[in-house]
């Protein structure tokens, strides 16, 4: 369930008065979600939850553990203070462990939308049956899922820090397949606004790509120029977004770790095209404004001008390095040009344009290298015109060398993320390894 | 508890619902994690609510929350009618649930030790254990380390008249050393094999996890300095701890029923085993029997009973070679023609709504003994692949590709040096029709997750997978190291 502001206080000054260790943080996590799931152009489930979680860390010097539940009685609460205390009592002294903070200063990011939090199982399935119906008429068979969620985080700690952050979020993402199975389209987006979903423009697009790649042909494998779209690069992107650590890169042990010492911070690692950034008060895109701690999330460039300039720095391992922590990724952004896909593919000999990717997951850490698949409209592109569909492809490539190779960058838009907002822009880039053909549509 | 779901289902009958039943859980989770010299980690989580299915003129609705009180069971409930009425303009055809006897039960997972009672200082004291053995290993640089346990209070009733409750334990112990080359900037990791498994803690104290740390770390070390592999078709011998997810992957959910029908296609997608090729695709070679199994011991997967009240069971996915059937639930048996379901209906949470997932999917062992020794001595060039490493498949599950932990050459029937930057890529049936050799009964062991994904919104299940090890002729072997 959703607490207002001041019963999220409420509650955190009540289980703060229980507790007797050290220091302690309090964390509150309530959540409303709504969804509706649509199959062959008729809804399958569709249903509701809500939950109030508490967790409590309590802290004894160096000694720390933490409990939770989502049992809001006096005498469960009492409880869940008392199990977090005798664990950390218990608990041996963590040398990394930084003490509870005292009250932040936090990026203002409104991120609640009324129209959104009051959306209905009616709305939701009025928006399939109308795509359904459509899809139906057009030989098309559309499946997707239409997820709303309401969510206020909280924050207290024995030092005086507070805050609460209540947002909404809704996501709506659609796969048309042609009926002989030989074509697959897909479309997607999440959004923070109710104004910003458009399920009829999703749908169709999905329609229009599942129709276009129907019945593709077979090419080799092998170095391909490609055109990637949004979602293809958010796919990538938030896999290397991943390894962006301090920690790991100081130890010796991610890309980002120079041979003898020390990070790659400073190098340039990527294109002079390419910026990655954090902005969590971005509209539009807005993040959750603190971490577990309480650490506030603030503007951070990771990438300038293809030049690596920050790593994900906790708070232990910037007291240890003598430098400040970045607090956490809110939300990701890369930046991008003014290119249009349209001019990606009218300046291309010969390429490859993909919707997105599949299944991606890390071969090599040394390198960063993935792999996964093409899916849902991939084309071949020859002489500036979008020749023919083409059987999905496996890839085994790096996103540092998709991002070294770029050619050319459109405008970011927002895409479907991978636990945070992102904004990522259509991509054309030369030298991509596509390693083996899948029969998959 | 009965009164609690008496009332639910009261509601949702006597508004208009014509099925319903309700799953109240409760589960305990405690997690402990270290490094190097430290704990670095320590929670005890519990969650405890309830959640009602309600069908309506063929339609489902669903509703759920953590106040397992008597006015927030009747809002529930009347809220999972609600929702499948405004579901009834918009579903294709109407739900129609396989029939299935009304019980009233209690299971629980066979262990001995309560991973939840055993004091806390022992596992502390285990991890910081492992860590310090592998740390003594020269070239090794970090150790982390962890434990996991579950349980899982869980109780269902339907408006059929059955009733339910069931506890669960599981345990996942794991732990991962990374060797680090400060000239070369080369680093390397090697994770160990042991499974998670539906056991108490008595799996964590009878796993040698102490006793395996060095030689864990030392196989770190020697990954550093082994030979990058020379790509081309090689016949591969898979230990159990690599194969079983070669078979999640490539067997487990190709023959979930609801993806062959479409079900899963926006999110991990369909599956080439449709319907049509039951009883007629050659899904592997004849020596080849997959099984879907809810009653394995030890398994992650294992029940009395599923979340929707049907008892827990073994029977053939494929057979001789043959695919033969499929993973079930009530509402989808009648699918391909059948009068009931097999138990595959899961829930992986009060908030979600129970759907079809994965059973335990196990590889027969050979019946007579065969050693992976012997398997072994059948190759004249090729690999042994120990441990899971990096996986992936396509969404129909045709193309995958899948890695390892240790990896060494196989030359005129003898193990020889280690090998790195290794990965296997084939098609599913072309794989399984390559295999020619199977593990006797003596060499069937079970591997698993914890955390096997499925369904939007998405929900995790736990799995297990038992099997022998396996050879396979001329499989593709891939290098994958690449200069930045």
């Amino acid at each position: 369930m959703i607490l207002s502001t001041d019963q999220a206080r409420d509650l955190t000054r009540r289980i703060l008065g229980l507790s007797k260790a050290a220091e302690a943080l309090v964390r509150l996590d309530g959540v409303e979600r709504n969804h509706t799931r649509f199959a062959n152009n008729g809804i399958t489930t569709s249903g509701s939850s809500r939950n109030l979680t508490v967790s409590i860390v309590s802290v004894f010097g160096k000694r720390h553990a933490s409990a939770s539940t989502n049992l809001m009685d006096d005498a469960s609460l009492a409880e869940v203070v008392q199990r977090s205390e005798a664990l950390a009592r218990l608990a041996p002294e963590d040398p990394e462990w930084m003490s509870i903070l005292p009250p932040q200063n936090y990026l203002p990011t409104e991120a609640y939308d009324d129209p959104l939090a009051r959306l209905t199982p009616q709305d939701r399935a009025r928006g399939i049956v109308a795509l359904s119906r459509r899809s139906g008429q057009a030989g098309i068979l559309a499946s997707g899922f239409y997820e709303q969620e309401t969510r206020a985080s909280g924050i207290a700690t024995s030092r005086g820090l507070f805050a609460h952050h209540p947002r909404t979020e809704a996501s709506f993402s659609t796969t048309a397949r042609t009926r002989d199975g030989s074509g697959s389209g897909w479309a997607g987006s999440d959004v923070g606004r109710l104004g910003d979903l458009d399920v009829d423009r999703l749908g169709r697009a999905a329609s229009d790509k599942a129709v276009r790649s129907a019945s593709p042909k077979e090419l080799p494998p092998g170095k391909y120029t490609v055109i990637l779209e949004p979602q293809a690069v958010a796919d990538l992107i938030s896999n290397l977004a991943e390894s962006l650590d301090a920690r790991d890169a100081d130890e010796g042990r991610s890309v980002f770790s120079r041979p003898g010492g020390g990070s790659r911070i400073g190098e340039r690692m990527v294109s002079p095209k390419v910026d990655l950034i954090s902005e969590p008060a971005r509209s539009g895109l807005a993040g959750i404004p603190f971490d577990d701690e309480g650490l506030p999330a603030q503007r951070v460039t990771w990438f300038e001008k293809g030049e690596l300039r920050h790593l994900q720095t906790s708070r232990y391992w910037a007291s240890k390095n003598a430098t400040q922590p970045t607090g956490p990724m809110a939300n990701l952004i890369l930046p991008g040009g003014t290119d249009s896909l349209e001019a990606m593919i009218r300046s291309t000999e010969r390429g490859i344009l993909v919707t997105r990717f599949w299944y991606i997951r890390f071969v090599d850490p040394q390198t960063l290298l993935l792999t996964g698949i093409t899916r849902d409209g991939t084309f071949l592109v020859e002489k500036g015109k979008i020749a023919h569909p083409v059987r999905n492809f496996r890839f085994n490539e790096s996103p540092l060398s998709l991002l070294r190779n770029v050619e050319m960058i459109s405008a970011p838009r927002r895409v479907v993320g991978q636990g945070i907002p992102m904004a990522m822009p259509a991509i054309k880039s030369h030298d991509f390894t596509f390693s083996s053909v899948s029969q998959a549509v | 508890m009965k009164e609690l779901t008496s009332l639910a289902l009261e509601v949702a009958r006597s508004s208009g619902a014509g099925y319903a039943d309700i799953l109240i859980n409760r589960y305990r989770n405690q997690r402990l994690s270290a490094r190097e010299d430290h704990l670095t980690g320590l929670s005890d989580s519990e969650s405890f609510g309830f959640g009602v299915r309600a069908l309506v003129r063929g339609a489902w609705g669903f509703a759920a929350s953590n106040e397992v009180a008597r006015d927030e069971i009747n809002r529930v409930a009347l809220l999972a009618v609600a929702t499948a009425k405004a579901n009834i303009p918009g579903r294709r055809e109407p739900v129609r649930l396989a029939p299935v006897p009304a019980y009233e039960d209690v299971w629980q997972t066979p262990y001995v030790k309560d991973p939840l009672r055993v004091p806390l200082s022992r596992k502390v004291d285990l991890l910081l254990a492992i860590n310090r053995e592998a740390l003594r290993v020269p070239g090794v640089k970090y150790c982390s380390s962890s434990l996991h346990f579950v349980r899982e209070d869980k109780v269902f009733a339907s408006t059929e008249g059955t009733y339910l409750e069931q506890v669960l334990v599981r345990c996942n112990p794991a732990y991962t050393v990374t060797a680090v080359d400060g000239r070369t900037g080369r680093f390397d990791t090697r994770s160990h094999d042991l499974p998670p498994a539906a056991y108490g803690y008595e799996h964590v104290e009878e796993a040698h996890l102490v006793e395996d740390a060095p030689r864990i770390a030392e196989e770190a070390v020697r990954k550093l300095r082994a030979r990058p592999v020379t790509p081309g078709m090689r016949d591969l011998v898979l230990h159990p701890s690599n194969l079983w997810l070669t078979i999640h992957e490539s067997v487990g959910h190709p023959t979930e029923l609801d993806r062959a029908l479409g079900y899963e296609a926006n999110f991990a997608g369909t599956s080439f085993a449709t319907p049509d090729k039951l009883g007629k695709l050659r899904f592997g070679s004849p020596i080849v029997n997959f099984v879907g199994d809810r009653i394995l011991p030890g398994g992650l997967a294992t029940v009395g009973y599923d979340d929707e009240g049907v008892r827990a069971q073994r029977w053939h996915l494929v057979r001789d070679g043959l695919f033969v059937d499929y993973q079930t639930t009530r509402e989808q048996a009648h699918w391909i023609g059948q009068k009931a379901s097999n138990g595959c209906a899961h829930a992986d949470s009060w908030a979600s709504i129970p759907f079809q997932r994965m059973p335990n999917v196990s590889l027969l062992p050979g019946e007579r003994p065969l050693s992976v020794e012997e398997l072994i001595a059948g190759v004249e060039d090729g690999i042994y692949i120990v441990g899971d490493g990096s996986y992936s498949i396509d969404q129909q599950r045709y193309n995958f590709q899948f890695s390892g932990q240790f990896f060494l050459e196989i030359k005129k029937g003898k193990l020889g040096e280690p090998l790195r930057d290794l990965a296997y890529q084939a098609n599913t049936t072309e794989f399984w029709n390559a295999c020619d050799g199977i593990g006797g009964p003596e060499a069937w062991m079970t591997h698993g997750t914890f955390y096997d994904g499925k369904g939007e919104p998405g929900q995790i299940n736990a799995v297990s997978h038992a099997c022998s090890p396996a050879r396979f002729r001329q499989i593709n072997i891939l290098n994958t190291e690449r200069k930045l």
